[in-house]
């Protein structure tokens, strides 16, 4: 059927790597058409903004949330591991309003499951107390045992009520890991 | 001895492929629009194969996504080139999934129409009609056949980039590219008579 021998490897192969192609085909490698480049500032733009991460407001408002969200959680953690650690040392847990509570305990929330900085704000200025003051800013000491048992008892498992789901992790297409070396040779 | 360090003329701006290309990791905007423009026509023409009129959008999302993860890219040009193939495929591929579309591939006696056209316009390399018309001669090709040349000859890569990027061995890559060109070429001389 063939009128003419097929072409050989040796020919294709030069073709495929960057020899002359059929009459037909040599536009395959022109140079980049007018139309062909519309995207190039579009791509720029990507290019700049990957540069210099410029988040969009609503994106960042998550982003920041959900970090609080993650810290919150850790910090939850770390106080109840540290009280823990110091029920562990010591065989007791620490009693409530003897003493001012340990330097973790300032910032800890009044009862388990609070936010660390909800009572915070809302102390009223007091004059300049000459005495202690008492360890529960609400004044009322009887109505929720500070940072006594009831903060070991409610984070028996030492682990956050909702496991923190670190940020999302970007989509990655596939590792360039192409050029190595394999293909030198 | 011949080396005159790159160092000693920090004004002018690189103009080999590989030293564009690390200027653009580096951050330099002249540097990636130049990288741009070796790279895009051929990626351009290989997803117009894949996705037809769609190519462009693919494109540009292939550039999205080549941009935001370029801290992770080391390489030379080459590897580049494979890297951006390889996005781009994917993204091409989800395309078409999202359109529920199988890849543009039609049977080779629908294109002879275009066979003198292109024969006609052959001279003109640089006419942007004249890709055009390669390109749906490509496309009549099986999609192995027709991948493996636009990766070879389209895009520019060895056959070992480019069955990374089809998740194939060279070898293979050889072959379909072999029967792709000879098919073509089988085409061609048919038509001429």
């Amino acid at each position: 059927m063939a009128d003419r021998d097929p072409l050989t490897d040796a020919e294709l192969d030069r073709m495929l790597d960057g020899g002359p192609l059929p009459p037909a085909l040599a536009a395959l490698r022109s140079p980049a058409h007018p139309a062909e480049l519309r995207g190039e500032d579009a791509a720029l733009a990507a290019f700049r903004a990957a540069r210099n991460p410029v988040p969009v407001a609503g994106r960042k408002a998550r982003v920041v949330g959900r970090a609080l969200v993650v810290k919150v959680a850790v910090a939850g953690v770390v106080l109840a591991g540290g009280g823990l650690a110091v029920a562990a040392a010591t065989g007791t847990l620490p009693t409530p309003s003897l003493t001012p509570p340990a330097s973790t305990d300032q910032r800890a929330p009044g009862r388990p499951g609070g936010v660390v900085h909800e009572n915070r704000p809302s102390v009223p200025p007091r004059p300049p107390a000459t005495s202690a003051p008492p360890a529960s800013p609400s004044g009322s000491p009887g109505a929720v045992p500070g940072n006594g048992n009831g903060w070991g008892r409610g984070h028996g498992t030492g682990k956050p009520s909702k496991s923190p789901k670190p940020t999302k992790k970007p989509k990655n297409s596939k590792e360039p890991k192409a050029s190595t070396d394999a293909s030198t040779g | 001895m011949v080396v005159t360090s790159r160092r000693s003329s920090p004004i002018e701006p690189p103009t080999e492929p590989d030293d564009l290309l690390a200027a653009a990791l580096a951050g330099d905007d002249d540097a990636f629009r130049a990288v741009y423009r070796l790279v895009h026509p051929g990626l351009l023409r290989y997803l117009h194969v894949l996705v037809g009129a769609d190519a462009d959008d693919v494109a540009s999302e292939t550039w999205l996504q080549v941009c935001r993860d370029l801290p992770s890219f080391t390489g030379d040009l080459a590897g580049f080139r494979a890297w951006c193939a390889t996005v781009g495929r994917h993204r091409a591929l989800d395309h078409l999934r999202r359109v529920r579309r199988r890849p543009e591939t039609v049977p080779g006696e629908t294109h002879l129409a275009t066979l003198a056209d292109a024969a006609d316009t052959a001279g003109a390399a640089t006419d942007a009609v004249a890709t055009e018309r390669a390109l749906a001669l490509i496309a009549t090709l099986p999609r192995d056949q027709a991948e493996a040349v636009l990766l070879r000859v389209v895009v520019g890569l060895d056959a070992i980039s480019a069955g990374r990027v089809l998740g194939k061995r060279a070898g293979a890559v050889r072959t379909a590219a072999y029967r792709g060109l000879r098919r073509l070429a089988e085409l061609l001389e048919r038509h001429d008579g």
